[in-house]
């Protein structure tokens, strides 16, 4: 499959993003243990504002709902939104690795 | 529209949201620079208080650590308000957005944005931007050319004489001869005195002698009769008719060839003439202002000037001395070319350097106020500084050995002892005292110019904030708030507002027209 690119953007800039995810996530199991809500905010803040510019809307949807359940202070669903945000990235890795 | 010329500041934190516009809009030739914090480019701009920012549009995040987009939005606007801030929200609701809006930002967009959305949006503050920019030039311009001294810097003794004659002798119809050399004004001072003249509401009507062959002076004079001349197809009224009832403006007069010299002075005497191919007179009611750099009354004596015309024409004799003569003038004048062509070209420069000014006022200018007027001008395109320096000005200079060599000194006494033998006049000689004592205080006047002030300077527009801070208004609206607005500055003379517009008489009454019709309309609805 080859997933298609907003215009202009390079398979490398793709590639880079969700490298660059992929390491931010693996701190997000300490940030629910701490109950870190401000940077628990302020990372899915950022990918819900940037992910479609690199062809992945779905993904900051997943980050928008991360950023509504820490605002509503419910940490059960912030963890269970944070797990389909982790769960969606795999999906795009997997996406864009095929390609 | 053309986006080449458009540079956008980028404030955001998020380095890849950036990466990502940046690329998209590099692309599309729009210039962009990022800033990943909000006080990076408050102190860059900070440097530019009181003069044109480098950038058109300012795009920022709302949501940023340490100063976010709302207080940054406010501390922007207070010491640039006339440069438009757009804020990015990721938030859905639109309350944060509204909210910097109320703080001064022009527009918002949702994050992520959709870039066609974020163009036209772009687009459309860019365009406001520069209209707001023309306006000011045309505001300055309408001001200059509404003052009665309008574009003549004046503080030296010799030209402010000549201004007090010219303003003198305005309101008689009697004529003018006005004498200098090329570059000193003549034409500016001609529309001085028709400005202040009782024939200001009709025509100003200047003819350069000199740059019209010989043959074509006479049909452009006095106008021609069709078939009088091989291409003459229509009647054609000269400028002398053009001119009636106001002011004919006869630049070089000293380069008007002996034959016309004659037909002119019939016109003088009898106010009557006669297009090139009629035997018929025309009554003409036209007040003469003549200019010449040559020395009349040397061209009388050597035969090349009729003797009976200089007297006609040199009724009042106006002299015009050379910038050299007015070196309090040099400066003032600089700083006055740099506002206008600061703002014209949306360029930095505030104030000039001690060496550049120290070099003003040591240059011949044997070009004159032209010179220095296109010295300034073109110190302003090429600099990027907040301060015009040395080597901005002296650019052309360097073309002439000898004034490389005079300006290679660079210590104040050097420079005065330079100044003296470029101008090579005793008077000029003695004046190192008076260029220190000008050099001193224009030196602090442009570093305070180039300083951040105290507080946020009080805005100084009428029109601009009228529009931003209220509700939007539609183009005709602006159209209407602008055509009063010149109305008011005319105190109502339709006439002299109409030819400010560069619309007719009859438009202006239109629109004037069409606008009470919908006000009356709008009240009794």
């Amino acid at each position: 499959m080859n997933p298609s690119l907003p215009h202009g953007l390079t398979l490398d800039q793709v590639r880079k993003y969700l490298d660059n995810r992929t390491q931010e996530f693996g701190g997000l199991g300490g940030a629910i243990a701490r109950k870190d809500a401000a940077g628990l905010r302020m990372l899915a803040h950022r990918i819900k504002g940037n992910a479609a510019l690199y062809g992945m809307p779905e993904l900051g949807l997943c980050a928008a709902r991360v950023v509504d359940a820490v605002d509503a202070g419910d940490w059960a669903a912030v963890s269970e939104k944070v797990d389909a945000m982790i769960s969606r990235l795999a999906e795009e890795r997997a996406r864009f690795a095929s390609t | 529209m053309n986006q080449q010329q458009f540079h956008i500041a980028l404030v955001d934190d998020d380095a890849e949201f950036a990466e990502r516009l940046v690329d998209y809009y590099t692309a599309r030739k729009m210039k962009f620079t990022h800033f990943d914090r909000a006080e990076t480019l408050l102190s860059e701009l900070r440097g530019h208080v009181g003069g044109t920012p480098p950038y058109d549009l300012v795009l920022t995040d709302l949501a940023m650590p340490e100063m976010d987009g709302m207080e940054f939005t406010k501390k922007l606007k207070a010491i640039h308000p006339d440069l438009p801030v757009i804020v990015m929200t990721a938030n859905s609701s639109v309350d944060a957005a509204i909210e910097a809006i109320e703080a001064g930002a022009a527009d918002y967009i949702v994050k992520p944005p959709h870039f066609p959305h974020l163009t036209v949006v772009l687009q459309r503050n860019l365009h406001f931007s520069q209209i707001q920019r023309e306006n000011l030039v045309l505001r300055r311009t309408i001001e200059d050319s509404q003052s009665l001294t309008g574009g003549i810097v004046a503080k030296s003794p010799t030209l402010l004489k000549a201004i007090e004659l010219a303003k003198r002798v305005a309101p008689s119809d009697a004529t003018v001869l006005i004498t200098g050399e090329s570059g000193t004004g003549k034409e500016v001072f001609a529309r001085l005195i028709h400005r202040a003249s009782n024939r200001a509401e009709q025509s100003f009507v200047a003819i350069n002698c000199s740059a019209i062959p010989e043959n074509l002076l006479e049909s452009e004079l006095f106008g021609h009769a069709k078939g009088s001349f091989t291409g003459a197809e229509f009647n054609r009224p000269g400028l002398f008719e053009e001119a009636n009832g106001g002011t004919l403006f006869l630049d070089e007069i000293g380069d008007m060839p002996p034959q016309l010299q004659t037909k002119l002075l019939r016109v003088l005497q009898d106010r009557k003439i006669k297009r090139v191919g009629e035997n018929t007179y025309r009554d003409v009611d036209v007040r003469i202002i003549a200019a010449t750099l040559r020395n009349l009354g040397q061209e009388v004596k050597a035969k090349r000037f009729r003797e009976d015309l200089f007297y006609r024409l040199n009724v009042i004799p106006i002299r015009l001395p050379s910038l050299r003569e007015r070196k309090e003038d040099i400066l003032p004048l600089a700083k006055y070319f740099l506002e206008r062509f600061a703002t014209r070209y949306s360029k930095p420069a505030q104030g000039f350097t001690r060496e550049a000014a120290e070099w003003m006022l040591s240059h011949p200018w044997k070009g004159n106020v032209r010179e220095l007027e296109n010295a300034i001008e073109r110190a302003a395109v090429v600099t990027m500084d907040t301060a015009i320096g040395l080597d901005d000005l002296r650019f052309e200079a360097l073309d002439s050995a000898a004034e490389t060599a005079a300006i290679a000194s660079t210590t104040p006494s050097a420079e005065s002892t330079a100044a003296g033998e470029n101008a090579g006049t005793p008077a000029e000689n003695s004046s190192a005292g008076l260029e220190a004592s000008l050099l001193d205080e224009f030196v602090k006047e442009s570093e305070r110019a180039a300083a951040p002030p105290a507080e946020a300077p009080a805005a100084d527009h009428s029109l601009i904030p009228t529009v931003l801070e209220g509700e939007p208004v539609t183009l005709a609206d602006l159209e209407l708030r602008y055509i009063r607005e010149v109305l008011d500055r005319c105190e109502g003379v339709k006439d002299r507002a109409a030819k400010i517009l560069g619309i007719d008489r009859k438009t202006l009454y239109r629109k004037l027209q069409a606008a009470d019709a919908a006000e009356h309309a709008s009240a009794e609805g």
